[in-house]
């Protein structure tokens, strides 16, 4: 896995495409999970995401093993750009520091790259995401995509628990209904 | 029903947090397994594709520039330092040919340079280790004249003397002169007639030269100076005598001589010292040509 993951991250820097969608997409949900738990919106969280990908692709030329595993390193910076977000919008930063997070992008859940879904399938789901109204598709970014709890991901809409289980199960069933019209299932 | 329903959102909710964790889709009832299912589906189906294929048509074009780049670099610093290479092999081999420089004939034991400079009659010269009289082998010509300040320059032709009228060749060594040496112009002096000296110093700070004739009891100090640099009036044999019991301060031999006299001869300050009477020192200064 490692070893898969270095073979990848130096085609990566070599401007290899499928390389950087295989790193970006398997390493998106937790960096945005780690983004939407530092910022509670998963808009700006989405935008601190790419631009994690953007800074730590672009330092790749300069990236050197030194043991510490890749993920970490995706940790650092989006934590680095949380609180520079937080500076920006004038308001002290939460309180970030890794030693909270000794695996702050822990995702257990299947790659997508080991999934059989094609790019096609991808965008027409993301597609079908983007037609919900904005608060079921919020609480399906922080609780699918960013694999938030349900108690986080309340905390982050300012909502109750039982109006999360109340949007995502909305959400969900719009969604069923939207792969069974455009002939999309498991 | 209501408590049912709040069943199901829980269920849905277990359900989801299982897929986040990894685990297969299930669930106590039939739609929540839908449900878990059409959210695994958009857990496999990761990031938004637009936002996705941005970030990699970017990345992707900046990287590969990155690349060309580094090895754009990487061969013209390589052909830089090949070319850098090939003008130095070429400038240390096919430059202007360097011209041998003339054969220098080593010099003789004391880096002298000997020349001969024909001297008109009328003239003297001053070296007096290599002054010869006529008809005398150049005795002086190996011996290393002792300097003092260790810087001698050339011996240079000396003052006219009126002498006798005969023309001389005589063979002026010299050392190589140095930058101070030409500077100063080194004094010149008279020689003893039919006498080599046994040690000449010249010091060219005082701008006097003394002279040593023989040895032990018979040894004859002769000390020249030009009469402009003393307080003693000049003209030709204008004595001032002086005759003293004290030997000089700067006798280099172990024997000192006992008398003295001071004359001034052809322009010269010239000073005798010895064991022999007055009268023979004054004739002996009367006597340097």
């Amino acid at each position: 896995m490692v070893s898969d993951e270095q073979a990848l991250i130096a085609k990566a820097r070599d401007g290899d495409k499928a390389a950087l969608e295989a790193l970006i997409t398997g390493y998106w949900q937790p960096v945005f999970r780690l983004a939407c738990l530092k910022t509670g919106n998963s808009e700006d969280a989405q935008e601190i995401a790419q631009e994690t990908f953007l800074k730590v692709f672009r330092a790749l030329p300069g990236y050197r093993d030194t043991g510490a595993a890749f993920k970490t390193y995706l940790g650092r910076i989006t934590l680095n750009l949380v609180t520079d977000y937080w500076r920006k919008k004038g308001r002290s930063p939460q309180v970030v520091a890794l030693a909270d997070f000794p695996e702050p992008l822990a995702d257990p859940a299947p790659l997508p790259e080991d999934s059989a879904l094609s790019r096609e399938r991808r965008e027409s789901i993301g597609r079908m995401v983007a037609m919900l109204p904005a608060e079921q598709r919020q609480t399906v970014e922080l609780r699918i995509y960013a694999a938030l709890s349900l108690q986080e991901t309340a905390r982050l809409m300012g909502k109750t628990e039982a109006a999360v289980k109340m949007l995502q199960q909305r959400a969900l069933k719009n969604l069923r209904r939207l792969f069974q019209e455009h002939g999309i299932d498991r | 029903m209501q408590r049912t329903e709040e069943e199901k959102l829980a269920a849905l909710s277990a359900a989801i947090d299982a897929v986040n964790r990894g685990d297969p889709p299930g669930g106590p009832d039939r739609e929540t397994k839908e449900l878990a299912g059409v959210a695994l589906l958009l857990k496999q189906a990761g990031p938004p594709p637009a936002v996705v294929a941005g970030l990699v048509d970017t990345l992707g074009a900046e990287l590969a520039a990155k690349k060309k780049k580094r090895r754009w670099l990487w061969l013209t610093s390589g052909a830089a330092g090949t070319a850098a290479a090939a003008m130095l092999v070429f400038a240390l081999n096919a430059g202007p040919a360097a011209v041998p420089p003339p054969p220098l004939t080593p010099p003789p034991a004391g880096s002298v340079v000997i020349e001969s400079v024909p001297i008109p009659p009328a003239a003297s010269l001053a070296a007096p280790e290599t002054a010869k009289a006529d008809g005398q082998a150049p005795v002086a010509e190996n011996k290393t004249p002792v300097v003092e300040n260790k810087t001698p320059a050339a011996r240079q032709r000396a003052e006219a003397a009126p002498g006798n009228g005969q023309a001389e060749q005589r063979t002026m060594l010299a050392k190589v002169p140095d930058k101070a040496a030409v500077d100063k112009t080194p004094p010149a002096f008279l020689a003893w007639p039919g006498r080599e000296p046994d040690d000449v110093t010249v010091d060219k700070a005082a701008a006097t030269v003394r002279q040593v004739y023989g040895s032990g009891g018979q040894m004859i100090v002769v000390t020249q100076q030009a009469a402009a640099k003393t307080a003693a009036a000049p003209g030709d044999a204008k004595a001032a005598r002086a005759a003293e019991a004290a030997p000089p301060a700067a006798s280099s031999k172990a024997q000192s001589p006992t008398n003295r006299v001071t004359l001034v001869v052809k322009g010269m300050l010239v000073t005798v010292e010895g064991s022999q009477p007055a009268e023979e020192l004054e004739k002996i200064a009367r006597s340097l040509e």
